[in-house]
């Protein structure tokens, strides 16, 4: 074969690479926040008296569940502006994580609040709560306590779909790792680096989820 | 005012689909008077005070509390239930909170009062229960009857005028029911106007005005605790009584 393998060529793009990580961290929190929001604000709707509400989140669980992430940022960045709504890549790219991770996160949160006992629903309307109190105040925090597991790896996933992102040229470390690719032609050095900066972003970010639930979920429970 | 009624429940039906779960029940209950629902397990006394603060609906008849009319406007059923009190069975204590925030939430977030006077209430209370020294606690640091002391000052700190009693202390350790009818016994004495639906019968004879039975979503007979016991009128409760004080 002949190939001879030259690290100096990852060397010396490092803080290029760097710099990737650190927009595909951006793209990550950002897209998780709106993922969050998203999930929360889904999952009330979900369970809502208004029967054309419930419709629309359900309709909107299946089609994001059930269609590829790339053909939905696509579908964000050329479909888009031909109806006049043109997005630049970083924002198609947070817009496109939290409205797919936002799916995921309606049914795994919808599955934590029916987790929730009745008693402590029905504690709540006792004490004179109205529906959106108990469900801010009462039924959240032990709902999201419940599913913390899969939803954080839910979020690492999320984080690793962003490399799709670099179809729409937004700025992350996979379109920085093929930009140092067609420059250097090493394929090999580029994308063995690449795979074990991913893996120390989700280490990275798995620390910091385990700091969250130590801050917030670690009441006890018998 | 000795005198004033309270809870007023007038041909109260309420089914679950096609079984009907409380039938043609009326019952007035005035302020300051103490009542024991006992029943077997099915007969729809848990259901029926569960009816007066709207945890369920009822299909027929009307039920007024402190004047106010329960209809399906949220705002009647808001104002009931500032006005009701509620302990339940299994305490639901909420898990996620300390012992003082189980107790100022419902004063801040429904009756909007300020941070700084819903702790001074709470605390008093958690006193009143003989709790106070828990109140930075979490519920699952407590034992039983400790977390229903804490359910009972989480209700009290509304400050209602009437408290419902869902089987207190059916899901309590026998050596815990006792500090839990005691802050009962309190509670009646101080004048708290109470529903209490419980198989104490010992509570019964202590503090209930009335003890009503209920069977098969009806109310079968009512009267003072020692009438009651001592010569009930059907064959229903005389049968029901000799069950349970066969257990005691």
């Amino acid at each position: 074969m002949g190939y001879t393998l030259d690290f100096s060529v990852v060397w010396h793009a490092m803080p290029a690479l760097l710099w990737g990580c650190v927009g595909t961290l951006g793209l990550a929190l950002a897209g998780m926040t709106l993922a969050m929001v998203i999930g929360v604000v889904g999952v009330a709707a979900r369970d809502s008296k208004a029967v054309w509400l419930r419709a629309i989140v359900i309709g909107f669980v299946e089609i994001v569940r059930n269609t590829p992430f790339l053909v939905q940022i696509f579908f964000l960045f050329f479909a888009l502006p031909l109806i006049g709504l043109k997005l630049n890549p970083t924002a198609t790219a947070i817009i496109a994580l939290g409205v797919n991770g936002g799916a995921y996160a309606i049914e795994i949160i919808r599955g934590g609040v029916q987790s929730i006992h009745k008693g402590q629903v029905e504690a709540g309307y006792a004490l004179g709560l109205h529906k959106g109190q108990v469900f801010r105040f009462i039924v959240l925090k032990p709902a999201l306590r419940a599913i913390y597991p899969s939803l954080t790896g839910q979020f690492i996933m999320l984080t690793l779909t962003s490399s799709i992102c670099s179809a729409v040229s937004a700025y992350e470390l996979t379109s920085v790792a093929q930009r140092i690719e067609s420059d250097t032609f090493r394929s090999f050095e580029v994308y063995f680096s690449v795979t074990f900066l991913y893996l120390a972003i989700s280490w990275l970010l798995m620390l910091g989820f385990a700091v969250i639930s130590h801050r917030f979920f670690s009441y006890p429970t018998r | 005012m000795q005198d004033q009624i309270l809870i007023e429940m007038q041909g109260v039906q309420k089914w679950y689909g096609g079984y009907q779960a409380i039938r043609d029940v009326n019952l007035t209950v005035r302020k300051g008077e103490k009542i024991v629902l006992c029943g077997p397990s099915g007969s729809g006394k848990s259901t029926l005070i569960r009816c007066i603060n709207r945890l369920e609906a009822i299909q027929q008849g009307s039920i007024v509390v402190n004047g106010h009319r329960l209809d399906d406007s949220i705002k009647a059923i808001d104002v009931v239930r500032q006005d009701v009190g509620m302990v339940f069975q299994s305490f639901n204590l909420f898990p996620h909170m300390t012992v003082l925030q189980n107790c100022m939430l419902a004063p801040i977030r429904a009756r909007r009062i300020g941070k700084i006077e819903a702790e001074a209430t709470a605390r008093r209370y958690l006193e009143r229960v003989r709790i106070g020294d828990q109140a930075e606690k979490y519920p699952a640091q407590l034992s039983g009857g400790q977390q229903q002391r804490v359910a009972i000052a989480r209700a009290l700190c509304m400050q209602p005028k009437v408290m419902l009693f869902d089987e207190p202390t059916s899901a309590l350790d026998p050596e815990m029911v006792k500090e839990v009818l005691d802050t009962m016994i309190g509670l009646a004495n101080d004048g708290m106007t109470m529903i209490c639906v419980t198989h104490e019968m010992g509570f019964a004879r202590q503090v209930a005005d009335r003890v009503i039975f209920m069977a098969e979503g009806q109310i079968i007979e009512e009267g003072a605790p020692e009438a009651f016991f001592r010569n009930p009128q059907h064959a229903r409760t005389r049968q029901f009584l000799g069950e349970i004080l066969a257990h005691h």
